[in-house]
């Protein structure tokens, strides 16, 4: 046996025990090592871990190559994109069509999102509108009501201010839906305030939002 | 492949897990067991004053993370009320929560030290989060706290009876009108929080508290550790939070105009999740702000016309939220402050220059 093939092997003897939570803290560090600067470590690992997932469930078998490339794909993504919400020139039109790269992040966050749809509770929800001028028009477009619908129309055609605080229940529940994401990120980011409450924050999250 | 191993697998999880965490922990406990000697001597701190404030806050802090307690609580804001069963233990080095839903969606929080599952039955799904982003955000336990003295006034009032415990009652007046004044219910005997008002001007917006509770229980870590196990299989979410910077975004707070005493406690772009857009999410930029007591939150996004059609203000409680254009971004202010002062952190947002 040459002197790398004892490496290799005992080295997959470490990361054998640091998946099964069994290597010492020394041995742990090669393992880390060893997955940096070695194909076959990565491999291994991949199988240790997949072992494990399958026993959970079937539905986690993926390729070998499959965390790499994710990994890889992922921080391409980040290092490509990080201006994302920066200021930019105003675009020409909102309605024009997407283009491909907005497409293309579309379908590797869908899945994700689909699954992390969890929403607010929106106890005691109660929309105050002093000063909804932009969009008051399309809001109650969007409306299942008739009369709301017609006079959404006539809103339209001429012009008119509607009563601000005209709200469909409809639309009251979908502004909840839109605003509940961003209550629940502001409450898992605010959770260790010195007066909080044990517990976390009771209000957190009531819903999962399933994709069909 | 034998059940055995997977069970070990999942020990080793966990063992990992506490080791990982063992060296945060223990620069913590350097840190607290000065607090933790002073409360000993001095267990229930009197009188007003910026000192008693933070034994005050010490206590409390103190309590909720080392005592074992089992409650009930209740949270009643706009006329709605919700419930949630708590359970927390300490066991050895390790901190565990768990908190099971009673109202609506069937749902359970477990957290082991500063990890979040949360697990949602019906849909086999299970969330994964830190239990606040501290490694995003690391200001936020730096300690701003101690400016509180300079925001709210305190006023230690007559004790109460709260969940059949006795308790103290503290008011943090608020000093000026951009924030909101907060009673809090301290149990006497341990310092846990038993109950937090959120007021304005003697009218209480927002509460939360125990209706009932037991502290100092036996530690049931095991159920704890069964309820993980039990969640093997479900579909494992983790929602990416990347840390920047509001400057090398484009953007700048003006100083002048960010309403006093909120300091800026970092920033992440992150994804909600949004029903009914294309990817189902969107990518946002969010910025937190904090008095010591309160938080703020800013979301700026890209404007989009399609789902961007409400501004406003939306009132739940005591948590005010404000929605404004402002050329080709959209801006969500969250807090449990009052809307003028959400309407100053709107205004405050520049342009980089």
């Amino acid at each position: 046996m040459t002197q790398p093939e004892i490496d290799r092997s005992s080295a997959r003897r470490i990361l054998s025990a640091l998946a099964d939570g069994d290597a010492t803290e020394h041995e742990a560090a090669r393992a880390f090592q060893a997955w940096r600067e070695d194909d076959d470590a990565r491999a291994a690992w991949h199988s240790y871990q997949l072992i494990g997932d399958v026993l959970r469930s079937d539905d986690l078998a993926t390729e070998p190559a499959a965390d790499a490339a994710f990994l890889l794909a992922l921080r391409a993504r980040l290092a490509a994109e990080p201006v994302v919400l920066a200021p930019q020139a105003r675009p020409v039109a909102h309605d024009a069509a997407p283009p491909a790269a907005a497409r293309a992040r579309g379908r590797w966050q869908a899945p994700l999102a689909m699954a992390a749809g969890f929403l607010a509770v929106m106890v005691g929800f109660n929309v105050v509108r002093p000063f909804a001028q932009h969009g008051g028009a399309t809001a109650l477009a969007s409306a299942a009501s008739t009369a709301l619908v017609s006079a959404a129309s006539t809103a339209q055609s001429g012009g008119a201010v509607l009563a601000a605080a005209v709200q469909t229940r409809a639309q009251a529940d979908a502004d909840a839906d839109q605003l509940a994401p961003y209550l629940a990120a502001h409450r898992q980011s605010t959770m260790s305030g010195p007066i909080q409450m044990p517990g976390g924050d009771i209000r957190s999250v009531s819903l999962v939002q399933t994709a069909p | 492949m034998s059940p055995a191993l997977s069970a070990s697998r999942r020990a080793g999880e966990v063992a990992r897990a506490a080791a990982r965490l063992s060296a945060g922990l223990l620069v913590a406990g350097l840190l607290a067991s000065s607090q933790a000697q002073a409360q000993v001597v001095a267990p229930a701190p009197a009188g007003e004053g910026a000192v008693d404030l933070r034994g005050w806050l010490t206590r409390i802090h103190d309590a909720a993370t080392r005592s074992n307690y089992v409650g009930t609580m209740v949270n009643s804001a706009g006329g709605t009320v919700i419930s949630e069963r708590v359970g927390h233990y300490c066991e050895g080095r390790n901190e565990l929560e768990r908190i099971d839903a009673l109202d609506g969606e069937a749902r359970s929080m477990l957290r082991v030290n500063d990890e979040v599952r949360t697990l949602w039955p019906r849909y086999r799904i299970a969330v994964v989060e830190p239990l606040d982003p501290r490694a995003a955000f690391p200001s936020l336990v730096s300690g701003n706290e101690k400016q509180i003295p300079d925001f709210y006034e305190l006023h230690v009032q007559p004790s109460e009876r709260v969940a059949g415990r006795l308790a103290d009652r503290l008011l943090l007046k608020a000093r000026d009108d951009k924030r909101f004044d907060h009673v809090v219910w301290a149990d006497r005997a341990t310092g846990l929080l038993l109950r937090v008002d959120v007021q304005l001007a003697g009218r209480t917006l927002e509460s939360s508290g125990f209706s009932d509770v037991n502290i100092g229980v036996r530690p049931d870590a095991a159920a704890i550790y069964a309820e993980l196990h039990r969640a093997d299989g479900y579909h494992v979410v983790k929602p990416a939070i990347v840390p920047t910077k509001l400057e090398t975004q484009g953007w700048a707070m003006l100083p002048g105009v960010v309403p006093a005493g909120f300091q800026s406690l970092g920033c992440v772009q992150r994804t909600l999740p949004i029903p009914g857009t294309d990817a189902g999410a969107v990518k946002v930029l969010q910025t937190i702000f904090s008095d010591g007591l309160t938080h703020v939150s800013l979301f700026i996004e890209p404007y989009q016309p399609q789902r961007h059609k409400t501004e406003g203000l939306t009132v739940i409680g005591a948590t005010h939220t404000l929605t404004r254009r402002v050329d080709d971004v959209w801006l969500t202010a969250v807090g449990d402050v009052p809307p003028a002062t959400l309407e100053l952190f709107v205004r405050a947002l520049a342009r980089k220059p």
